[in-house]
């Protein structure tokens, strides 16, 4: 037991260690850009007295490290700034944004792992055999298919030629149907390297030893394999998973850009090329948060239904 | 260099039995091939268009139609594979040499020093690809060399682990330690012991990696932060393909092909190296 808890408080204590070191990046980005960071927050209309005035209010004419220490102050009282073009607080513009493209990346993690497992499987149960081929086939194709390519190709066939759905999404709340074509893009994309992993995961259970001592007893095959060598193998596949919701993540802002779909990714692309460097900064914060703590509960959960794990306590 | 070792001869013989390399490294070839001889090859100038030819389907003279500007698309797409070849090799050697002299030094002296400078790299490893390069791409402004920049920054942290496993699973062996023990500098220990170790691992995860980064880099052209049009690039030229994607497919669709293809050539070809030389990738 002692161990569970000391594996918890390591891998908890990794996490903060990563959320410092990813507010620290983000901090460092108005101070990385060529320029004066006052001017570049201040924006490009403000006259120099507007530039000295925003300078002192936000401390930039204090010591970097003070500067940090304030920056993280604010994070944690949840005062994320104000955005260079609207003026509006950035923690409002980015909430539903982000809650839009939560839905998007869970939607198509969630396909992905209903078509990737299953492949997995299929194409593992009948190694080399022309299924096993034409899945791994399909699954490399995947990996390699720019999701902007595949995101293009829905739209095409199902919003332009078929109308059956919509492409562009109304801002605001979205519905599930704005959901349906940017998922999907997302799943081809993810449901790929999530078949490769459980296919080799299970190929490896198959040949383990309880699998064959369970066969020789007499225990019918497919029983062994969906009750016993399905539930080991899907371990690994469980931190697959975790990995690929970070890329989906990201992906999504692709994908949103192809659908014009009001999400993170969209507002964070628009900021860089407007300049709006807070709305940049909270943005990439957030995915970045959002990923180490998922990656965070996959480890904490890998842990927990494998117990090998916790002898060697080691990290991914 | 013209006699090959028996063990350099077992491992092609090896590799061209493998059915993904078989298939990947002719499609990769394919790829260098077109950059390297993009001028002989080309019909028409990429970047100079006739707008009274504009979006034209495939033709005799235009044999994968024309543009919104007139240009020829056989020949953008062509010149294309230059570009995302320059990017992707430059990106990775940048990644590689920055990653194993990190990693190798990280692990050389271990202890403190080792610890603080591979919690950067796991930090650097919290960030998805794409999300570091956007972040790169945002600091730098777009451009082909901060493609490359990007790129090179966000693949260097893994081959630094990579390296430092290297380093770590010969660091305490006899070898290094007489080495050690005759006085050679530990530069000279790192280049000629240690580092020829960690040979396999890179190429497979860098040949991996240059796949990924030329995905990178048409997704970074594509959201407008990476090569800038006029220059012909894959995922620049799909981004302007956005406006006429129904009267103009032939705009996203020769673009997007050459793309899978390469990064399936370079994926298939990775995969294939990774079963013959079967090193595991895990620090």
């Amino acid at each position: 037991m002692a161990s569970i808890t000391q594996y918890l408080f390591k891998r908890i204590l990794f996490l903060v260690i990563t959320l410092i070191g990813a507010s620290f990046i983000v901090f460092m980005i108005i101070h990385l850009l060529p320029g004066d960071p006052a001017r570049i927050l201040a924006g490009p209309e403000a006259t120099q007295q507007e530039v000295e005035i925003l300078r002192h209010k936000l401390g930039l004419d204090k010591p970097l490290a003070v500067q940090y220490v304030d920056f993280m102050a604010r994070l944690l009282h949840g005062d994320f700034g104000r955005s260079i073009v609207t003026d509006k607080p950035v923690g409002e513009l980015i909430t539903y944004r982000f809650i839009n493209t939560l839905k998007l990346s869970v939607f198509g993690i969630t396909l992905s792992a209903i078509i990737g497992i299953p492949l997995g499987v299929i194409a593992a149960l009948n190694r080399n055999k022309w299924i096993d081929q034409a899945v791994m086939g399909f699954a490399i194709l995947g990996i390699s298919t720019p999701i902007f390519v595949i995101a293009i190709f829905l739209m095409l066939v199902f919003s332009v030629k078929w109308h059956i759905l919509p492409a562009t999404s109304v801002t605001g709340n979205i519905g599930f149907e704005q959901l349906i074509l940017p998922g999907i893009a997302l799943a081809l994309y993810g449901a790929a390297p999530i078949a490769r992993m459980t296919r080799a995961s299970m190929l490896e259970t198959l040949t383990q030893e309880y699998v064959r001592v369970a066969t020789s007893y007499g225990i019918p095959r497919r029983l062994v394999i969906y009750k016993y060598a399905l539930r080991n193998a899907l371990i690994p596949v469980v931190t697959v998973i975790g990995l690929i919701f970070g890329y989906l993540l990201a992906g999504a802002v692709i994908t949103e850009t192809v659908f014009a779909f009001p999400g993170l990714g969209r507002l964070l692309i628009d900021a860089i090329f407007s300049r709006d460097y807070p709305v940049v900064q909270i943005g990439i914060l957030f995915v970045a948060t959002t990923f180490a703590l998922v990656n965070t509960l996959v480890d904490i959960l890998y842990m927990l239904i494998d117990p090998r794990i916790r002898v060697s306590g080691g990290s991914r | 260099m013209v006699e090959l070792s028996p063990q350099t001869r077992l491992l092609l013989r090896k590799l061209w039995r493998n059915k993904s390399f078989k298939l990947g490294f002719p499609l990769v070839l394919f790829f260098v091939l077109l950059g390297i001889f993009a001028p002989i090859l080309a019909t028409h100038n990429p970047v100079k268009g006739n707008l009274s030819e504009a979006l034209q389907p495939p033709s005799r003279n235009h044999w994968f139609g024309t543009d919104q500007l007139g240009r020829d698309i056989y020949s953008r797409v062509i010149y294309g594979s230059r570009i995302s070849l320059i990017v992707a090799t430059a990106g990775i050697l940048l990644a590689v040499v920055a990653g194993v002299l990190y990693g190798s030094i990280s692990g050389y002296i271990g202890g403190y020093v080792d610890e603080t400078l591979m919690r950067i790299v796991d930090i650097l490893l919290a960030f998805p690809d794409i999300l570091l390069a956007i972040l790169v791409a945002a600091i730098v402004g777009p451009g082909l060399t901060n493609v490359i920049i990007a790129i090179g920054t966000y693949n260097f942290p893994q081959f630094a682990r990579i390296a430092r496993g290297a380093v770590l699973a010969v660091k305490d062996q006899e070898y290094v330690e007489a080495a050690e023990a005759v006085g050679e500098p530990g530069t000279s220990i790192l280049f000629r012991y240690i580092l020829p170790n960690s040979m396999y691992p890179i190429v497979v995860h860098g040949t991996l990696r240059t796949g990924a980064s030329i995905l990178t880099a048409a997704a970074l052209s594509f959201l407008g932060l990476g090569v800038q049009p006029p220059t012909p690039e894959w995922g620049a030229m799909i981004n302007e393909a956005m406006k006429y994607l129904d009267v103009a497919p032939q705009m996203w669709v020769f673009p997007g092909i050459f793309l899978i293809i390469t990064v399936l050539g370079f994926n298939l070809m990775g995969d294939g190296l990774n079963d013959v030389l079967n090193p595991k990738i895990k620090d």
